[in-house]
């Protein structure tokens, strides 16, 4: 198959080094609007031809896939070109700025018999597919509520959400910078919660001087098999990225920052002694968690982005073999319908 | 002569104002939106608030100047958002410098764009800089954008008969911007010096600022490539002796030979090889391409600035010393 990117930045070096690695997908060529961009990115990961014309590299590559990772505000009109030009797209989060939008994709993907997939990556990383096992497996019930929390400083000096000079891309999309992230959380309440049934968000501004015009975000969600809440933080310290899953027969705390997955079950022993079987269970795991945080950072490789690798790697895979990619349409539709009703009232930038 | 300076709120960008305003020029200050727009030694200069990342601020910048001294670049961050800042910004500015026919542009580089493992014990302005992809990533961020910085205002000046002059500046050092980080490394109240006899390429921020001043008016650094090292070597031992003297910094120096560390880095990096592959990583100082671009012992040429531009650094290492810390805050 032949691969070709659209938006050279950050988010870039991971699917360009994932691409590199995966057999029989061929990295055709780049494109970013910075002509240093995209020839860098092409030398340095092998890409045959670069552009600073995406439509012209459509139409001279004629790519199978597409890698949309461009600033989140392009991501849709990006996404549209690469449909009609009969490529599949894999598109960074959010794939769309609303519901219909999304909706528009899955019609234009319909149409051509492609596919579009959301980077929804951390549903695919170790800690949420061990959460995601043990919940198939029933090893904690029935799911009763899910918690999603993600505490990022993303008022800090540097970052560009908050950059003073001019407004961060983000700041377009309703919710603003924290919209960046929902895709995230929504995924994830997505999967452990399923399809909602009624949703409410909370959005609120700590810090009057930062540019944002939410830096709080809350949301309350009655899904299909349980209900969820849903955390966005810029103030609360230090970070993290939790996801917890409270079950009838026990609860399991996903660690994504620092990866980890901490089970509280109810064991088969007199009461008194299971909050320290537990509390043991939960120190092997936090120092195992340590240990192997510090060789993921020594040893290079996509670290916390183990997760997109995975989900590049399965849809290449399903791609090549004709079978539904691991983020599909309903998922898309259903994640991009729940952030709907969480930023429905979100405050627009000033 | 009337000259725009990108970045002229940042640290070498003041004093660069400065001294274009004492030879005379018109000088237009480019700062950040948001960024501090005071210039109290220069009340005649003329600012204008403008983003690199920005076309249209970029084009309000340059229009009706003669010259542009380019010094904004991104110091932090991740390689990719530098990449973006740097280079993305100079590809902007040359843009913008074509279509109102600016044809001068003085671009502040770095002595980081050379290949530090390749130069044997001198380095000059024909030394070889990092070419490969795989050696720029090895040497980082900083070192990637700086090359390519380079590079597009190369082929700029190439395709559209820019008259361009790239300056190499060795460590830029004032008060509270002490080059600790090409010294050695810091534990608690001790210095460690590695390689404490070794010269530091230093230049004295005033020295350097007067010296872009004087290539920018000058017809015969066009094309030419200028490092700017203060004459006066100074030893990183001197250096950190000086510094712990005269500032409030407290601490005692510690010599470490040069060859015990730059060895311990590569021991450390075979090790994390061995353990990890080839995709292995290190904190920067444990990385030898790092280490030796910080650290390896060369003895630097000064002489082209004196022979192209007819210069000399105003200020000795030992009236510089006096100026920054029997001034204090003068300089930040």
């Amino acid at each position: 198959m032949k691969a070709a990117l659209i938006g050279a930045g950050h988010i870039a070096r991971q699917h360009l080094a994932c691409v590199g690695r995966l057999p029989g997908v061929e990295l055709a060529a780049v494109c970013d609007l910075s002509p240093a961009a995209a020839e860098i990115a092409a030398e340095r990961f092998g890409a045959r031809r670069w552009f600073t014309d995406h439509r012209a590299m459509l139409s001279a590559i004629t790519p199978d896939v597409v890698h949309v990772t461009a600033p989140p505000h392009v991501h849709y009109e990006l996404a549209v070109d690469a449909l009609s030009a009969g490529c599949h797209v894999i598109v960074e989060k959010p794939a769309a700025a609303t519901h219909a939008e999304a909706l528009d994709l899955l019609r234009r993907a319909h149409a051509r018999a492609r596919c579009v997939v959301e980077c929804q990556n951390y549903l695919f990383n170790t800690p949420i597919l061990r959460l995601r096992q043990l919940c198939r497996d029933g090893a904690l019930g029935e799911p009763v509520h899910v918690e999603v929390a993600m505490f990022l400083d993303i008022l800090a000096a540097g970052s560009p959400f908050a950059d003073p000079h001019i407004p961060h891309p983000t700041l377009v999309l309703p919710g603003g910078a924290i919209a960046d992230f929902l895709p995230h959380l929504a995924s994830l309440a997505y999967a452990f919660a399923g399809p909602h049934r009624e949703a409410h968000g909370l959005w609120a501004k700590r810090d009057p001087s930062s540019p944002l015009p939410s830096d709080e975000f809350r949301g309350l969600v009655e899904g299909d098999r349980a209900t969820a809440a849903l955390c966005f933080s810029s103030h609360g310290r230090p970070d993290a990225f939790t996801v917890q899953v409270s079950g009838t027969r026990g609860r399991a705390t996903a660690g994504l920052f620092e990866p980890r997955l901490v089970v509280e079950r109810m064991r088969r022993v007199p009461r008194p002694l299971v909050p320290a079987l537990n509390g043991l269970h939960e120190g092997r795991t936090a120092i195992r968690a340590a240990g192997q945080g510090l060789v993921r950072k020594l040893s290079g490789g996509p670290g916390g982005y183990e997760g997109l690798w995975r989900l590049i790697e399965q849809t290449y895979s399903a791609l090549g073999a004709g079978r539904q990619p691991p983020v599909g349409h309903e998922q898309l539709s259903g994640v991009h319908r729940l952030i709907d009703d969480l930023v429905a009232g979100a405050p627009a930038v000033r | 002569m009337k000259v725009l300076v990108t970045g002229a709120g940042g640290f070498l960008g003041r004093h660069v104002v400065r001294a274009l305003h004492r030879r005379g020029h018109d000088v237009r200050a480019m700062v950040r939106p948001a960024g501090r727009a005071d210039f109290p030694d220069s009340p005649s200069v003329d600012v204008v608030r403008a983003d690199l990342r920005r076309t249209e601020h970029v084009e309000v910048a340059v229009d009706g100047v003669d010259a542009v001294v380019h010094l904004a670049a991104a110091v932090g961050g991740d390689q990719d958002l530098q990449f973006a800042t740097t280079v993305g910004g100079t590809e902007r500015l040359l843009a913008a410098m074509k279509r109102a026919r600016v044809a001068r542009l003085v671009l502040a580089s770095s002595i980081a764009v050379y290949d530090w493992e390749r130069i044997g014990d001198r380095l000059t302005e024909d030394s070889p800089t990092v070419e490969s992809i795989n050696d720029l990533d090895r040497r980082g961020g900083y070192t990637v954008s700086k090359v390519w910085q380079e590079r597009v205002a190369r082929r700029a000046s190439e395709r559209d008969g820019l008259a361009l002059t790239v300056m190499r500046p060795g460590f830029v050092w004032a008060a509270g911007r002490e080059p600790l980080a090409g010294i050695g490394q810091r534990l608690g109240p001790l210095h460690l010096v590695f390689g404490p006899r070794r010269p530091l390429p230093l230049t004295y921020v005033e020295n350097c600022a007067d010296c872009f001043a004087a290539a920018t008016a000058s017809a015969a650094a066009a094309q030419q490539t200028l490092n700017v090292i203060d004459d006066e070597p100074v030893s990183a031992w001197r250096f950190t002796a000086e510094y712990l003297r005269r500032s409030p910094a407290q601490g005692r120096r510690v010599p470490v030979p040069y060859a015990l560390a730059v060895t311990s880095a590569r021991l450390a990096q075979r090790t994390s090889r061995a353990a990890f592959g080839e995709s292995a990583r290190l904190p920067s100082i444990l990385t030898p391409a790092h280490f030796e671009a910080r650290f390896k012992p060369l003895s630097f040429t000064t002489g082209r600035p004196r022979a192209v531009l007819g210069w000399d650094a105003p200020w000795s290492f030992e009236a510089a010393m006096d100026r920054t810390y029997d001034r204090p805050g003068a300089d930040a």
